[in-house]
């Protein structure tokens, strides 16, 4: 039982980054603008989020710290995957070029800036009093209580409500509808009166705001100082993205696998019945990538990604 | 407005470049400038809080002693191609007197440059045999006749990683864990070092044999990740009490873990982690029981000092091939004895654990003694259990 709640809390570390940076990429996408810079967005809000915690840090006390730091991020989040607007949408640049652009720029503007910051080390530490001993009331609900309430932070919460509002907001509002289909057939929305650069832009805003949240989210419960790398999360979040073939409760499924797998790919050893099989960690480290290979290849007959995704908008297409 | 937006993004972009200048080239460097000491650094960043750092400092000790003008520079890849671009430009561009190289990657772009220039002293830290080597593993023997110009330094870390296996065991820790970077030859053998501490000790206080469990693990990385965090709590959980964090930002990792409960230890590594970790908050300090450190800054001093004295001093360093320094030179030891770190270990008994070292040093195992990093498969009283990567 023990090393059940061990798993439970563990597996929310792999889980809530995934999920939120993957939700992120789902905004974006299914707007037509194929985000391949969710890892750059991350690494570039973590070191804002960071430097906001250090600056607020005897200014304001406990989660208040957190969440201020979060939308920080996420504002900073959304400067950045502006840039990435501007040039797919405006200027009709090659998306993928453009996020490998700004994959390039992002780690090497976050750990320069640093320096000069604190003239030398780039290593920004983190002064984390953000851990819930135990929710009031849920906590003390048996085995649920014990798994998700005790000895969590406030981000895992965070996380599964921006997946439900997002979930929400793209598949049952106007606004969520249009901005599918101008990632769909953007030269039909164009002609019932939706303007496709207008939602295109929306998209990218919500998807830099939540992809810098994750990136944020990602740092704090894992490391006591941020060096500039977010361990290419960005990336593992993006093949939850095409495993969840970008729909809200697939992605929610392939990102708790994503994750499941990773944990017990590292505390395998401490679960009896994994250990006894003998399977080398390798196996369940490589498992979620060959299932999306499989799945992939088997499904690909009903391909759900959307249709104008990595297309340039061009009007006179129509 | 689009005007205005492409002169924000060309903006950017400039500054891009700017950034990645100064990851490469070293912000103090300019073109024609002279400097008299050149710092060649290693893979990773050169405010790593560890190896890189403090080899620097060494240098910088000195210079600014001696008030002479020092400056580093950072290989752009792992490639041996920018160590070689590097290398000409400190020789070339900033006429350099003497080049410190750290890390044993360093060993084919050297053995190409150093005969080219023999007025330039180059002290090479962490270093491979450039006098027996084949750093291509082609077969074909690539060492270096005798250079007059070049002093060759490694760390005996089986050492100062068995100073620390043994305090440990000594002090009453029965389950112990290694977790390693990447096995590259200095990791592993910090880590054969522990383990024939940790055996050393069981048997002095004649335990039980297997009575000490060692997990034993190299994460691959040197940065911190959800994944070791999960490794290293779920190790704590099931009964580790101290893990050797040995990897540059992984010990990030293994803090939030060891944090994450009662009574959990850390061992540190390179540097004394009780201070320097302490930076990042004060209560990660009781964590770390010791450090099993290299004493990084006073030896590329003293090489530094030797190489501008010339003479006797400096044919010392290259008369002696490949100068293996550990416990007896004093360049492997464990941190200073703190004794709040300890429950039953006491100073008199912390001070007699250097000199066990130095006794032991000529058997102790090296890299070239076991496979890949793999801990050895002949002890009684440790438990060891390797985890694949």
């Amino acid at each position: 039982m023990e090393m059940l709640y061990f798993i439970a809390r563990y597996f929310m570390y792999f889980f809530i980054p995934l999920l939120v940076v993957s939700v992120s990429g789902m905004f974006s996408e299914r707007s037509g603008i194929i985000h391949m810079g969710l890892d750059s967005v991350m690494v570039w809000s973590c070191m804002w989020g960071v430097l906001c915690l250090q600056w607020l840090d005897g200014v304001v006390a406990g989660q208040l710290r957190l969440i201020l730091a979060l939308l920080f991020a996420g504002v900073m989040g959304i400067l950045l995957t502006l840039l990435l607007a501007v040039a797919s949408i405006n200027l009709n640049a090659d998306q993928t070029i453009v996020a490998m652009a700004l994959n390039t720029f992002a780690p090497a503007f976050c750990i320069f800036f640093a320096r000069v910051l604190q003239d030398g080390s780039e290593h920004l530490s983190i002064r984390n009093d953000f851990l819930i001993e135990k929710v009031p009331v849920l906590g003390d609900i048996p085995v649920i209580g014990e798994m998700f309430f005790t000895r969590t932070y406030i981000t895992n919460f965070i996380g599964i409500a921006i997946f439900i509002i997002s979930a929400i907001v793209i598949n049952k509002t106007r606004f969520g509808l249009r901005m599918c289909a101008c990632g769909e057939n953007p030269q039909a929305a164009e002609s019932l009166g939706v303007n496709v650069q207008k939602y295109r832009y929306a998209a990218l805003i919500i998807s830099g705001f939540i992809g810098g949240m994750g990136g944020l989210m990602y740092i704090i419960p894992v490391a006591t100082h941020y060096s500039q790398t977010v361990g290419g999360y960005g990336y593992l979040a993006l093949s939850v993205l095409i495993f969840g073939q970008w729909r809200s409760i697939p992605l929610l499924g392939a990102a708790a696998f994503f994750a499941l797998c990773k944990t017990i790919a590292n505390a395998y050893s401490g679960i009896p019945f994994l250990a006894n099989l003998g399977l080398p960690s390798a196996f369940f480290k490589s498992l979620p990538f060959i299932i999306t290979l499989v799945a992939l290849a088997a499904t690909s007959k009903y391909d759900h990604s959307p249709k104008a995704s990595g297309q340039p908008y061009d009007k006179s297409q129509r | 407005m689009k005007k205005f937006l492409t002169l924000i993004l060309a903006v950017l972009m400039a500054f891009c470049l700017f950034g990645c200048k100064g990851k490469e080239g070293g912000e103090e460097s300019s073109q024609g400038e002279h400097y008299d000491v050149v710092f060649l650094a290693d893979l990773g960043s050169i405010y790593d809080g560890g190896f890189n750092e403090h080899s620097f400092y060494g240098i910088r000790d000195y210079c600014e002693e001696k008030g002479l003008k020092y400056t580093y520079l950072q290989p752009a890849g792992s490639d041996d191609a920018s160590r070689v671009t590097i290398f000409e430009q400190a020789v070339n561009q900033m006429t350099a007197d003497v080049l410190v190289a750290v890390g044993f990657l360093w060993d084919a772009a050297l053995c190409q440059q150093i005969p080219n220039y023999p007025d330039v002293k180059v002290i090479f830290v962490d270093a491979d045999d450039l006098y027996n080597i084949d750093y291509d593993y082609d077969g074909v023997d690539d060492s270096l006749p005798h250079q007059d110009n070049l002093a060759m330094i490694t760390f005996a870390e089986q050492d100062c990683g068995f100073m620390a296996g043994y305090a440990v065991v000594q002090d009453g820790y029965r389950n112990l864990a290694f977790m390693g970077g990447m096995a590259v030859p200095a990791v592993v053998r910090f880590g054969y070092g522990f383990v024939e501490g940790a055996e050393a000790a069981a048997q002095e206080l004649g335990l039980a044999e297997g009575s000490i469990d060692m997990k034993y693990f190299y994460t691959g990385t040197f940065d911190a990740s959800p994944d070791i965090v999960t490794r290293a709590s779920e190790w704590y959980t099931n009964g580790t009490e101290i893990i050797f964090s040995c990897g540059g930002s992984i010990v990030n990792s293994i803090i939030t873990a060891a944090k994450d409960g009662e009574g959990r230890k850390i061992v540190g590594v390179d540097t004394d982690e009780y201070f320097t970790r302490a930076a990042d908050g004060a209560d990660n300090e009781p964590l770390f029981v010791t450090s099993a450190m290299k004493e990084l800054e006073v030896t590329i001093y003293n090489a530094v000092k030797a190489a501008y004295a010339g003479g006797a001093e400096w044919k010392a360093y290259t008369d002696a091939g490949l100068l293996r320094l550990g416990a007896k030179e004093g360049a492997a030891i464990i941190a200073p004895y703190r004794a709040e770190n300890w429950k039953v270990l006491t100073q008199a008994d912390y001070d007699a654990i250097s000199a066990k070292a130095v006794e032991l040093h000529d058997a102790l195992p090296t890299e070239a003694s076991g496979d890949n990093g793999r801990p050895l498969d002949v002890y009684k009283y440790v438990n060891v259990n390797y985890f694949e990567q």
